[in-house]
């Protein structure tokens, strides 16, 4: 009964990021597609990646944890600013 | 996750190494047990394995490790428990080993032990704080609250989602248990790097005036809201704490209304008190009178003297009733310094002599005592002068009137008697709450109910001008992007990418939170139709901030649940709440039949095969009646196993249910 309970879970957030991103019109995402363009499903899928690591941790108690990722947000953040459209 | 096997060794009640192993097939698995067999100790046991820590059963203190060691091992100086927790997560196979060792001979303080722990994954071993990690990556502490419980927890966690303002620490269980928390989390931490992304940009190259008046719009928006943010993390903390404070505050104030019955009882039988000695003394006087003045013959010392010895018997009996309990308490004292070897004054360790001695005592207080018994306090009715010593000296004509005083007056001294009687029994229960004011506990509670509320309020208002000012910072970086979009290329990429995935996860954490709470709700009130006795006449109803409440179809609401329909909602919760989490950890549940009706028990075991893959329950033999509730679950039922009750804590655990070891002394 729950055996990829899990997975489903992450399944079910994952897809409701990637429609927000894809179809919201929110101006601040509308910018984003127009700066990202075709590489919107691959930078959500890989911010995702990154803070579902986290999906157990308190980063309001855990300054370590929280400093982890920032690092990680960061990186990523860099790697697509540079990136061509 | 399906556990496998749970090894203990030297760990609370049970002296030697015992296994539990738990079958591959079938979903439920019963661990029989007398009361005080060692049911609960095998759920800390779980705890214990997974999180290094377990808490004493009912508070938010953790138990102190050296009180987890056997009883009879730490008298013989045998310090160090094992325990090992063996389980498979999506066919991969895992083991815990926890250890617990003594660092100096005689332990007392959590500093005084080292806890080493192992994780396997497969062959693949870890230690330490990695190993830690590794497990809260499976199953979380936090999230395990839903899954390892005794019902001191689930009905904590009923009272909690029952009340309006519900705490906000079980919704911050709930978010977590539910994957929402991580997403909220990551959204404020982009929505830092957005903001430090838009000054550095800002700062790096030459603004026009117009961008320069949007920059510093901007900046004070951004400062404001800041501030705000800050204003509020401090808020929430601040509230978190006075909740728990209000919690704390309101279980004393409860604590002291049977105390505040009696204070108000001791005050009406003083007053009682009072009253009748008035009116004994009226009585006397006005009989005095009768003797003085309307009697030829001076019958005035006569009845004097019978008075004053009327009052002196009554004073010996009074004092002998008083010396009497006083021996009685004086006797169960030293029954109980003898048996514990501790004084109940000071709490400090007795030595032989010092219980030679009371053993000697308590012999002379209990003839004592029995000399009372044997010759028992006269009453008032055997105590009072008779009719005949005064009937002499009384006119045909007063007899009556007279002989009524009288009667009036023993009677009130008969009922003086008994009321004198009542007050020293309440001034006794009493003695235990000195210094205990119900208003003062009172106003205490309501002060932190109205500073919860307060702050609640001033949370809500601080939450409206945060999402105004992101508006208005939207707006304005809008208008920046649209004039640098427009000018030239010259934008900040990095500023733009993080707030933009900060606003995708802030809406979907918004439109997930709406439905997984819509989906727990929906599931709970699924399983409570199919748990409560009467699916017709009640329904569950959660609303967005998970606070339950049981109603009856139609709309009245429950005032006080009974304890079975208590205990039914908080399960339908439970289940509906581990079904939507994202880890899949088996439910332990300690004596969870405990104090429901048949119906309800027949209808709890039934639903057993569909609450998780496995479900491991706790039973004593009132819980589960062999030829009641086995065919409700001997299809799914995966196993059984039974805890001896063995001398000097030494129990034991044996697979199957074995009938001898459950019957209750």
């Amino acid at each position: 009964m729950k055996k990829h309970q899990e997975q489903d879970r992450k399944e079910e957030i994952y897809h409701t990021i990637l429609d927000i991103a894809q179809n919201s019109k929110a101006q601040q995402i509308k910018t984003l597609q127009k700066i990202i363009g075709e590489d919107l499903d691959n930078l959500v899928n890989e911010f995702f990646d990154v803070i579902w690591q986290y999906k157990y941790d308190d980063l309001k108690q855990d300054s370590q944890k929280r400093k982890k990722l920032q690092s990680a947000l960061d990186l990523l953040i860099e790697k697509y600013s540079k990136e061509e459209k | 996750m399906r556990y496998l096997e749970l090894k203990i060794d030297n760990f609370l009640c049970y002296k030697n190494k015992q296994t539990l192993t738990f079958p591959e097939e079938n979903q439920l698995f019963i661990i029989h047990g007398k009361n005080g067999s060692g049911k609960s100790s095998l759920l800390h046991a779980f705890r214990f394995c997974m999180y290094g820590r377990t808490k004493i059963q009912g508070s938010d203190e953790y138990k102190p490790i050296a009180s987890l060691i056997n009883d009879a091992n730490k008298t013989k100086g045998n310090w160090s428990s094992t325990i090992e927790l063996k389980f498979s997560d999506e066919d991969i196979n895992y083991k815990i080993k926890r250890k617990i060792k003594n660092r100096i001979n005689k332990p007392t303080s959590d500093s005084d032990f080292v806890i080493d722990l192992e994780f396997f994954q497969n062959s693949k071993k870890q230690t330490g704080v990695t190993a830690q990690e590794s497990i809260n990556n499976i199953l979380s502490e936090e999230v395990s609250k839903f899954f390892l419980l005794d019902m001191e927890e689930v009905k904590q966690l009923e009272e909690s989602l029952g009340k309006e303002s519900s705490s906000n620490k079980t919704k911050q269980n709930i978010e977590k248990a539910i994957a929402i928390s991580f997403l909220k989390d990551s959204t404020e931490l982009l929505e830092e790097i957005s903001d430090k992304s838009f000054e550095k940009m800002q700062k790096n190259k030459k603004l026009s005036k117009k961008e320069k008046q949007l920059m510093d719009k901007l900046e004070r928006e951004q400062s404001q809201k800041l501030k705000y943010s800050k204003e509020l993390a401090k808020l929430e903390e601040q509230l978190l704490k006075t909740e728990e404070k209000k919690i704390e505050a309101e279980k004393f104030y409860l604590s002291t209304v049977p105390k505040q019955e009696i204070v108000e009882k001791r005050k009406e039988l003083v007053n009682k008190k009072n009253s009748l000695n008035d009116s004994i003394d009226l009585l006397e006087k006005e009989i005095k009178e009768y003797f003085k003045t309307s009697w030829f013959f001076p019958a005035e010392k006569i009845i004097n003297s019978s008075f004053i010895n009327l009052n002196e018997k009554l004073e010996n009996a009074r004092d002998r009733d008083a010396e009497k309990q006083s021996l009685k308490k004086d006797i169960i004292e030293k029954e109980k310094e003898i048996k514990d070897s501790v004084c109940t004054r000071c709490h400090q360790h007795i030595d032989d002599d010092r219980v030679k001695l009371l053993k000697k005592e308590l012999e002379v207080s209990k003839k004592k005592l029995d000399g009372f018994e044997k010759k028992p306090t006269p009453s008032v009715a055997e105590i009072k002068p008779t009719e005949q010593a005064f009937q002499n000296y009384l006119e045909q004509g007063n007899r009556k009137i007279i002989l009524e005083k009288f009667s009036q007056y023993y009677d009130a001294v008969g009922e003086l008697d008994a009321i004198s009687n009542q007050l020293s029994s309440v001034n006794e229960q009493l003695e235990d709450v000195k210094g205990v004011d119900t208003e003062n506990a009172k106003k205490q509670y309501e002060k932190f109910a109205s500073m919860v509320n307060s702050i609640s309020v001033d949370i809500e208002d601080l939450k409206s001008a945060i999402i105004d000012s992101d508006d208005e910072i939207d707006e304005i970086k809008k208008e920046i992007n649209e004039n640098q979009l427009e000018g030239d290329e010259n934008f900040d990429k990095e500023a733009i990418i993080a707030g933009g995935i900060s606003t995708i996860l802030k809406k979907s954490s918004d439109l997930l939170i709406e439905k997984t709470v819509k989906n727990v709700a929906d599931f709970a009130k699924e399983v409570f139709i199919s748990l409560i006795n009467d699916p017709e006449y009640y329904e569950l109803v959660i609303d967005d901030g998970y606070f339950t409440q049981m109603r009856k179809k139609g709309g009245a609401t429950i005032g006080d649940k009974s304890y079975g329909q208590a205990r039914i909602a908080a399960i339908s919760l439970l289940s509906s709440l581990s079904r939507q989490s994202i880890s899949k950890a088996p439910a332990v549940l300690d004596t969870p039949m405990a104090g429901l009706d048949k119906t309800h028990t027949k209808n709890l075991y039934d639903y057993f095969q569909y609450l998780s893959d496995q479900t491991i329950i706790f039973a004593n033999d009132a819980e589960f009646i062999d030829e009641e509730h086995r065919p409700i679950v001997e299809n799914f039922l995966s196993g059984e196993a039974t805890i001896e009750v063995g001398d000097a804590d030494e129990a034991k655990i044996h697979t199957g249910r074995i009938e001898k070891y459950l019957k209750e002394d």
